[in-house]
């Protein structure tokens, strides 16, 4: 019930979500159609449109999963029906990832279709893409249990920011040697650590506000 | 005793504060017991963590013989909860909130369900956010009542409704515990509602458990003794149970909880009035006189202060208004 409420939630986002990136890959169609160094001009509008989407997806789909639900009031409501915190947690971030994870999925796979549909030569073959695809959809995942899990940080600060740190790192680590076995990325040592400092960043903001919204809380937890 | 909800010692501290203080409560199994307290009194803090959405800071509780904060998801399935002004999905229809909440229960009762739509006049396909307060009441009744909840706990459930929309909710109340005769935990500081319908009571104020036991006791024992003196009524009061006093010239009015016979043949028999009486007093009274009266009783007497009588006022007799560190209580 939870995951069809949070749909009920999502799909107008998603939808517009999808609308819009399906529209930048159809624009790109029509603009490079039948010249592949267009296309080649074309797929570089979309990475940077793609890469927006990296901090978009997550942002418009992953924010208000907690804060939604005290804004509306509907906190107690949720809370009160006999069902474990824990179920209603995965329910939330894990219909946000799926959907980001599907999203940016399909934008990818489209792209490259419609890419070698018009003539367009991967010299370096689909493997690198495909690892960038998991070095993305890896920071994706970690934006959206970020975004999404801040605000648990309402009811249990302490174990959310061991949570996002911990999440984080650990859907790092694992992706890691995955990614590597594809595609070496030697020559993309500065953008790894941007990568990182990026990450750093974010963990730095959510930790903030997860600490802001728990001094938040405990003024307001009179009885 | 066969208890629903049993508390021992239960406190919860937000900070400084002391929002519940070592609460020993007992509700009976099909008992409708009426919790009585001001705003702020810990009401709903009790309620929050019988259902485990709050930790306490010491002591346990247990209800239906589920300890909540162990195990809070079986004591949630056998209690329908109504908070107070409860807020839905406002962009859910009627049915859609009514079937997104059915998904929880296994009790969950579609016919029970359908019956209480159509009693409560509620359009299925209506918006939750379009519903007036008296509506959504209902509706958050009727998803408290659909699983067939062993226990029923509702908060200040009457909270912002007008008083006709209050006088149809409680009896909807009423018919729901008739129809069941199940156990129901009714928190309210509108008190003239709970004496239609409980029959225990307990009295919460500051996070402290001031009374508690069946109404009928309480009213039987808390009464008010008139007296008139042939002089100056006495200025101080040595009674066991002294809840509140009044004095005004010749006449004395005192509140008091215990026995009435003895009560009344102590004051005869110490102070000598030429004339006694003895009133009930409503739930009402005995709740102000009972929540205005608490850390007196603890003292052998209380210092009295003479009040200033207005022209035209002469036969009304009013309770003083008493403050607490320079800050007004109660009047």
């Amino acid at each position: 019930m939870i995951f069809w409420k949070e749909w009920r939630r999502l799909r107008g986002r998603f939808f517009s979500l999808a609308g819009f990136y399906l529209i930048t890959v159809l624009l790109t169609d029509l603009t490079a159609y039948g010249n592949a160094a267009y296309y080649f001009e074309g797929i570089g509008i979309m990475a940077i449109s793609w890469g927006a989407a990296m901090a978009l997806i997550p942002a418009i789909l992953g924010m208000d999963a907690w804060v939604g639900e005290r804004d509306e009031g509907t906190e107690l409501f949720l809370f009160s029906k006999p069902i474990g915190t824990w179920k209603i947690w995965l329910a939330k971030v894990g219909l946000r990832l799926g959907l980001t994870l599907l999203l940016v999925g399909v934008l990818l796979l489209l792209m490259i279709q419609r890419a070698t549909a018009e003539g367009v030569r991967f010299y370096w073959g689909v493997r690198p893409y495909v690892a960038w695809f998991l070095v993305l959809s890896v920071f994706v995942a970690e934006l959206v249990v970020l975004m999404t899990v801040i605000w648990t940080s309402l009811r249990a600060p302490y174990q959310s920011t061991a949570l996002i740190v911990g999440g984080a790192a650990g859907c790092t680590v694992a992706a890691w040697p995955l990614i590597g076995s594809l595609h070496d990325f030697e020559s993309l040592q500065a953008q790894w650590s941007n990568f990182y400092l990026l990450l750093l960043f974010l963990i730095l903001v959510s930790v903030a506000t997860a600490w802001g919204y728990a001094r938040q809380e405990a003024g307001r937890s009179a009885p | 005793m066969d208890a629903a909800i049993t508390t021992r010692n239960l406190t919860k501290r937000f900070g400084a504060v002391d929002a519940l203080h070592g609460l020993d409560l007992e509700v009976p199994k099909g008992s409708v017991y009426g919790y009585l307290g001001r705003n702020g009194s810990g009401k709903t803090t009790t309620i929050k963590l019988l259902l485990g959405l709050r930790r306490p800071t010491a002591g346990e509780s247990h209800v239906l013989g589920f300890d909540p904060q162990k195990e809070p998801v079986p004591v949630r399935e056998r209690v329908g909860y109504v908070a107070e002004g409860q807020k839905m999905y406002g962009w859910m229809k009627v049915r859609e909130c009514i079937r997104f909440t059915s998904g929880f229960y296994r009790t969950w009762d579609a016919e029970l369900a359908e019956r209480y739509l159509q009693r409560f006049e509620l359009a299925p396909d209506a918006r939750v956010k379009t519903l007036s307060k008296g509506q959504s009441a209902r509706l958050a009744l009727l998803l408290a009542l659909a699983p067939r909840p062993e226990l029923l706990i509702l908060d200040d459930p009457t909270m912002g409704l007008d008083p006709i929309s209050r006088q149809e909710f409680l009896g909807d109340i009423v018919r729901a515990i008739q129809e069941e005769g199940r156990t129901v935990f009714f928190s309210t500081h509108i008190l003239q509602e709970l004496e239609q319908v409980a029959d225990w009571v307990g009295i919460l104020d500051r996070g402290r458990l001031l009374s508690h036991g069946p109404v009928d006791a309480l009213k039987a024992t808390v009464k008010r003794y008139e007296m008139t003196f042939e002089g100056l009524a006495p200025t101080e009061i040595h009674l066991e149970g002294l809840l509140r006093m009044s004095v005004r010239g010749r006449d004395l009015v005192v509140t008091a909880r215990g026995n009435p016979e003895p009560i009344m043949r102590q004051l005869h028999a110490n102070y000598h009035p030429i004339g006694m009486e003895t009133c009930d007093l409503s739930l009402d009274e005995i709740f102000a006189e009972i929540v205005l009266g608490q850390g007196e009783t603890s003292r052998p007497y209380l210092p009295l202060v003479e009040e200033t009588v207005l022209p035209g006022e002469a036969e009304e007799v009013t309770d003083r208004t008493r403050t607490e560190g320079g800050e007004e209580v109660g009047s």
